[in-house]
């Protein structure tokens, strides 16, 4: 299911309003604090599946080194406010710039190869930084990770102090952030920069026969990759207010991975169903709370086998077979 | 170079693990030409075109473009440059609808990035507009307007091959580099292949084809150059290459099969 | 000095056989099945806590354990294979890929919740002998490591080049579909292939593991560390995995005592890294 971005069809456009006032309304129907806490993760760990669709799921490539930009942004930005007091409105861009930077740093070496040489080699990266941020001890204290990052305020004039430390003032926050994230990344698509790097995905010899730069579009798919990997590090950090060198772990790329993978990667819905699947439905079924990344193990395979272009294209297929029976049919024939 | 010579090859020779390939290999096309790649199978016409539009490195000689040194240039910067090319096996963004493999071929045509697209600016949403309405002037140039909304992997092969050839012309090259289109085309397809190509000279695309299918080459080319073993054979036009020896020698000796006596037409040729 | 750098080397090779014992079923895996194996790490790891637990659990004799963990990891293998990659083999490459990074997280997390996330010891009789040859110290575990391991590389060298399996799998390495055409059934040549690459990585943490605790996330340290070592030596190349391993070995063993232990394991990562990119069919090129 390719996204039509510049013009999406009127049915498309209800659903996309009707999620929207779900979201801006789901405060107020969930019970308590800690499903608030859950839906923030979720947003959160969305901007981070969105961030890593752009390189699996619109390039293409297998990349197992997001929980490292993950990692940088979230330092880069408890660092920018702990030690140099910067107001999270300059810190947030700050760390998506600095992890931008460095995932330049990294794809420059990185793209020179494909495959699961390129996934080793990210994964290599990932591990890197995750050793620089544990050994700097005298920078970022080490294992000990840093503690106490504040949370964010707004401070207009003439308005009261908004201070974003509880889960409900959060969520919005958080909320506004990927929506933002999702807007980027629709009109990131609908540019030639995008359409370069799908057909990329597509047919490198026949993108680069009409005079697409491989690698600098690679590096560039990259770079704003890891600049939104490295916001919803930063936003993790004020979240939850402490940052240790395990955000680098594997494990969130893992996560990361399964979300997109599951939910459909080549989708922007389909790195959200995902993410929602992911943070949200362990608790609703709480007797797989131990095993929770072992489940998510077994849909990974289950999903590769059966539905491997994810939940998010099944359902829309399954939705426009449906409403196909009803409606005159089409030629296209969409896999 | 000459002012009207476009393009210019000297002396190019590739080598794969020792093997010569193509060996000193010199060919010149003028402004507005259509030549013609012709030889027996494994003579190195594939790997002469992959030379030129950089998707192999030479290991000697020099090619020219418009008075640029392009030689070893890498494929896109070969593109830049105003050259196009097809592939042999249909290479196409299958999973892609026809319009929008053609918009992938207008890439070097559009100007606006995406900071133009964040801000949906009058002029993104300008050039958007006529992005659709060259994509729709190609797919009329090369029949496939009525299969723009199609995915890409369910045409039959003869439109495949169709939308490979707009994909190359959709950036109005002025080089373009054609590897056996008319191969898995029957001969009412191989007609209309001729007709286009002629239609694309005349809308002042210099052609390089590579064909075995000699109805079209005899039905389109200025100048015909044979390739045998990766090297040049003889040159000239249709007759005096049907003629010359050497090259009959190289088509009956491989065995493969032999040139139509008569040089011409198109139309009422038996099979083969 | 002099003693300190023997020490250091003796102990690079003794870890860098450990590092070829476990580097050589990915390096045949790859050759056979272009896969990279993501779950080869939690084989390594499954293979240490079968090992502990047919130990300290049935009361084995730590020779017998060891290869009967590696026989019960390699048909964990095989189940494996057939459950959660033969049906993608003709799926593009990633596919597979993915597929394996599934199963790594499954099997590390199903470890998790059969043994606990507390490390438990691998006991062999082995790692509480010294043995000394002049100035170097060495445990007898090491040694066992060295001699078992060159055992076992002379073993699976035999096999390949004379064995009828050994054979079938060297064909279907280097060609599939050939091998397929002359009836070669390439499907139970894969199966076998991936559990006889996880039969090795379950031995290598049988092995290794007695040297230090068995722990659910130990195999992803010894991941990176195969990959290291195949890239170095090339991909499916059985030669290259031994010259990659004991150099990563040395290389590490070396440069780690001599100056700095934190980062000593960033060697491996600078070796994948700096290989694949200036001479990314390693020092062995593969046999294609």
């Amino acid at each position: 299911m390719k996204e039509d971005v510049v013009r999406t069809n009127p049915r498309r456009a209800v659903l996309y309003a009707v999620v929207f006032m779900i979201a801006c309304a789901a405060p107020l129907l969930v019970p308590g604090g800690y499903f608030l806490h859950l839906l923030v993760l979720f947003l959160i760990f969305g901007t981070l599946a969105l961030s890593l669709s752009i390189i699996v799921g619109f390039l293409g490539e297998l990349t197992l080194g997001q929980a490292g930009f993950f990692a940088v942004g979230a330092y880069a930005s408890a660092l920018l406010s702990v030690d140099q007091n910067w107001p999270f409105w300059f810190s947030l861009p700050a760390a998506g710039l600095i992890s931008g930077l460095t995932g330049i740093l990294v794809g420059i070496p990185s793209f020179r190869l494909q495959g699961p040489y390129f996934a080793i080699v990210t994964l290599g990266f990932s591990q890197i930084i995750g050793l620089v941020i544990t050994n700097s001890i005298s920078i970022t204290r080490g294992p000990m990770g840093i503690s106490r990052i504040p949370a964010p305020t707004l401070d207009l004039p003439m308005l009261p102090t908004v201070r974003f430390n509880t889960e409900l003032s959060f969520y919005y926050l958080a909320l506004a952030l990927l929506l933002a994230t999702v807007y980027v990344v629709r009109r990131l698509l609908a540019s030639r920069t995008g359409h370069a790097i799908v057909a990329i995905r597509e047919n490198a010899a026949l993108a680069q026969s009409v005079g697409i730069d491989l690698y600098r579009y690679k590096i560039t798919a990259f770079f704003i990759s890891t600049f939104i990997a490295g916001i919803a590090g930063a936003m993790y950090a004020h979240y939850v207010r402490v940052v240790t060198p395990h955000l680098a772990d594997v494990y969130y790329t893992s996560s990361a991975l399964i979300m997109v993978v599951v939910g459909g990667a080549a989708t922007i819905s389909g790195a959200l169903i995902g993410a929602f699947i992911f943070t949200i439905v362990p608790e609703i079924l709480r007797f797989i709370e131990d095993a929770r990344l072992l489940v998510f193990g077994v849909i990974l395979i289950l999903s590769i086998h059966y539905m491997p272009k994810g939940i998010g294209p099944a359902i829309a297929q399954l939705a426009s077979r449906l409403s196909r029976r009803t409606g005159p049919s089409s030629d296209e024939v969409r896999k | 170079m000459s002012a009207r010579e476009y393009l210019r090859v000297s002396d190019l020779s590739v080598k794969y693990g020792g093997l010569l390939a193509v060996n000193k290999f010199c060919m010149s096309v003028e402004q507005g030409e259509i030549v013609s790649l012709i030889g027996p199978n494994g003579a190195g016409k594939t790997t002469v075109l992959n030379l030129l539009s950089g998707f192999a490195k030479p290991s000697g000689g020099r090619i020219d473009f418009q008075g640029h040194d392009i030689t070893g240039s890498p494929p896109a910067k070969i593109a830049a440059n105003g050259i196009r090319r097809t592939f042999q096996q249909n290479s196409l963004m299958f999973d892609l609808t026809v319009g929008e493999n053609v918009r992938a071929g207008l890439h070097t045509r559009v100007s606006t990035g995406v900071f133009a697209s964040l801000f949906y600016s009058a002029a993104f949403r300008q050039e958007d507009r006529g992005i659709r309405t060259e994509v729709d002037r190609v797919l009329d140039a090369v029949g496939l307007r009525p299969q723009r909304d199609v995915v890409a992997r369910n045409l039959p092969f003869g439109d495949q091959r169709k939308l490979g050839i707009g994909i190359a012309i959709a950036a109005r090259p002025s080089l373009l580099l054609l590897d056996e289109p008319a191969a898995g085309l029957n001969p009412d397809e191989g007609a209309q292949l001729t007709g286009l190509i002629r239609q694309l000279r005349s809308d002042g695309i210099t052609i390089v084809l590579v064909e075995h299918d000699m109805r079209v080459v005899m039905g389109v080319s200025d100048r015909i150059v044979v390739l045998s073993g990766g090297e040049k054979l003889a040159e000239g036009n249709g007759h005096e290459v049907s003629t010359n020896k050497e090259v009959l020698r190289a088509y009956l000796g491989d065995g493969s099969w032999a040139m139509p006596a008569s040089a011409h037409s198109e139309n009422g040729q038996q099979e083969g | 000095m002099i003693d300190l750098v023997a020490q250091l080397a003796v102990l690079g090779i003794a870890n860098g056989v450990g590092y070829v014992v476990a580097s050589l079923g990915l390096t045949i895996i790859f050759g056979v099945m272009r896969v990279v194996n993501f779950s080869h790490g939690e084989f390594y790891m499954l293979g240490a806590f079968t090992a502990s637990t047919l130990i300290a659990g049935l009361g084995l004799n730590y020779l017998v354990a060891l290869p009967l963990a590696a026989l019960i990891v390699g048909f964990i293998g095989i189940v494996c294979e057939k459950l959660a990659l033969a049906p993608l083999h003709d799926r593009p490459p990633l596919t597979p890929l993915l597929a394996t990074l599934g199963l790594s997280i499954i099997l590390l997390n199903g470890a998790e919740l059969i043994w606990g996330a507390s490390p438990r010891p691998v006991q062999s009789p082995f790692e509480q002998e010294i043995i000394v040859i002049g100035p170097v110290y060495l445990t007898g575990q090491r040694v066992l490591i060295m001699v078992i391991g060159a055992i076992t590389v002379s073993l699976i060298g035999v096999f390949l080049r004379y064995a009828t399996a050994g054979k079938l799998i060297r064909a279907a390495a280097q060609n599939p579909e050939g091998a397929a055409l002359v009836g070669i059934d390439v499907d139970a040549v894969r199966g076998i292939t991936f559990g006889l690459g996880c039969g090795l990585a379950g031995l290598s943490g049988g092995l290794l593991g007695a040297t230090a605790m068995a722990y659910p996330f130990m195999g992803q340290a010894v991941a990176i560390k195969a990959f290291a070592v195949i890239i170095l030596g090339g991909l499916g190349s059985v030669p290259g995995a031994i010259l990659g391993g004991l150099a990563l070995g040395l290389v590490e063993a070396i440069a780690g005592g001599l100056l700095s232990t934190e980062y000593k394991d960033l060697f491996s990562y600078a070796v994948i890294i700096s290989v694949l990119l200036f001479r990314p069919s390693g020092l062995v090129s593969a046999r294609q």
